[in-house]
């Protein structure tokens, strides 16, 4: 595997914690419930290895997207603890979690890209959010858009792009950090199967260098052709893993 | 985050909303202009009543008997608190003092044989004279000495522009808490809908793991930025004003400098805070 190079980013705050732990992630008898009720996660126990590219498998309304949005601390669960690239996300404080964020890269189903900037300042609006120097900030952007493909379109509005060239625009915003984990929550959901096909490929590449990826999808002929780990989820219960 | 981005995106917030940005600044100009119009008209209050009580004289008018033994009743009355200096005035003094008042009416002295004029003393009071009160009591001093006949001062005049100046204070006091109120409510408002519409891009900075100050600088830039132009403005229309003002009726110079200060850092106050406490709620 190659070594991934270590973005400016990276040691600035992973270097502070001391994470020797194998697994990028690791949930404990995870338990979220909307209301009182509606249970969207009951006691989901699971591990994702550092440098695994692990498929969330479930139809709608399975638990997937609760699960990655504890994951990126988006929500807090009502019982369990979570531990994300050797930090525990249940009880870190709330100053910690830009930290815990810029290790992590999420790509939607929708892209959520800012419509009134074009791709390069999509992705400069992240390196600037995150406190990058103005002078690494354009060669970064210009590697991240040529390696997805991209460069071409880079001074285009996210309108004038397919939704293929949409979603790589939003997975090069995502990589465009050098996360150490990806969160993709239906990242081919919205796009034609030639485009999800190339997505797919990007994120077994990121993968490739080093990344872990979390993939959700409901698309279990995809996840199955890959020949990687799955972890199904059915009315928020892990009813199937891979590696049990 | 670097200052000329965040200056931009600062700047992109106001365009975004620039009628809303121009209304806001235009409602926190007027509210400061108010407050600054009221704070200068008590101003000016509080300097006439100091000048007019720096200049404060108690008259006490004394018998042709008493003048003729002036050292001994000048002394008493030199011996009282509060008096600083007391000056006796002979009965022809005071007659010269009222030629010349009369000016070209003198010729109405003619009339009068003998100087009807008493002789008086000019008491000139002292800074630990501080209160009405002891003034008042310092005339009833001076109405008990032997040969004084009449007492006369500007107290009354003096409490009557006091009460104004309190009256001026405490109205002060209620538009400086309308305004305040106003002001920051402006901005509130104004901020709190740019977060409204950039909320796409605050939930996408808060992902990619910008620190909460990244996330909310262009906001304090935009609200800050608000009341600074309220402030000039408000400044600007109450220069032309003074200088409509000034060349019709005669009145006292206005600080500029202080002025200037003064309405734009109430500006940026009310704007800075406005901000924070949209961002509070919202962010």
């Amino acid at each position: 595997m190659p070594q991934r190079e270590k973005h400016p980013l990276q040691s600035t705050h992973s270097d502070l914690i001391t994470d020797i732990s194998p697994y990028a992630v690791v949930l404990t008898e995870v338990s979220k419930f909307y209301g009182d009720s509606w249970p969207a996660l009951t006691d989901v126990s699971l591990t994702v290895q550092k440098g695994d590219f692990v498929f969330l498998l479930g139809a709608t309304g399975a638990g997937k997207t609760t699960l990655l949005r504890l994951l990126y601390r988006h929500e807090l669960p009502d019982s369990g603890e979570i531990r994300v690239l050797g930090e525990d996300v249940v009880t870190m404080p709330q100053k910690r979690i830009p930290q815990l964020r810029r290790r992590i890269g999420v790509i939607f189903q929708d892209f959520r890209l800012l419509p009134d900037r074009t791709i390069y300042e999509n992705l400069e609006f992240v390196l600037r959010a995150v406190g990058l120097q103005s002078d690494t900030i354009a060669p970064r952007i210009q590697e991240t858009l040529g390696r997805l493909g991209l460069l071409h379109k880079r001074d285009c509005f996210p309108h004038q792009l397919s939704g293929g060239e949409q979603q790589k625009a939003s997975i090069a915003r995502a990589l465009v950090k050098s996360p150490d984990l990806i969160l993709a929550d239906e990242p081919t959901g919205n796009i034609d199967p030639q485009a999800s096909g190339d997505i797919l490929n990007i994120l077994k590449d990121i993968n490739y260098e080093g990344a872990t990826v979390l993939m959700a999808t409901h698309d279990a002929k995809l996840a199955e052709a890959t020949g990687r780990r799955r972890i199904v989820l059915d009315a928020g219960r892990v009813v199937r893993d891979d590696l049990s | 985050m670097n200052t000329g981005y965040l200056l931009r995106e600062g700047w992109r917030c106001i365009s975004r909303r620039r009628t809303q940005f121009i209304l806001a600044s235009l409602v926190i100009a007027a509210c400061i202009m108010l407050m600054t119009v009221f704070l200068i008209i008590t101003f000016a209050l509080s300097v006439l009543l100091n000048v007019i009580a720096k200049r404060g004289e108690i008259y006490a008018f004394v018998t042709d008997a008493a003048a003729a033994d002036c050292i001994s009743i000048v002394s008493q009355a030199s011996m009282l608190e509060g008096v600083q200096e007391v000056r006796f005035v002979t009965k022809d003094e005071a007659l010269a003092e009222l030629r010349t008042d009369l000016g070209d009416d003198v010729d109405l002295l003619n009339a009068i044989d003998s100087n009807p004029l008493p002789a008086s003393l000019r008491l000139t009071l002292g800074p630990g004279l501080s209160s009405f009160e002891q003034l008042a009591n310092l005339e009833q001093k001076l109405r008990l000495l032997p040969g004084v006949t009449e007492v006369w001062s500007s107290k009354d005049a003096i409490m009557q522009l006091a009460r104004a100046v309190r009256t001026a204070s405490f109205v002060d006091g209620v538009v400086l808490l309308i305004t305040v109120v106003s002001s920051i409510f402006i901005v509130f408002q104004a901020v709190d809908s740019s977060v409204s519409s950039h909320r796409q891009e605050i939930e996408i900075m808060e992902l990619v793991g910008a620190s909460p100050l990244t996330v909310r600088l262009p906001f304090i830039l935009q609200g800050t930025a608000q009341g600074i132009c309220g402030g000039l403005i408000a400044f600007l229309i109450l220069i032309v004003i003074y200088i409509i003002t000034r060349s019709s009726v005669p009145i006292p110079e206005i600080p500029m400098i202080q002025t200037f200060a003064l309405d734009v850092s109430l500006g940026l106050t009310f704007g800075f805070v406005g901000s924070i406490f949209a961002l509070r709620r919202r962010v």
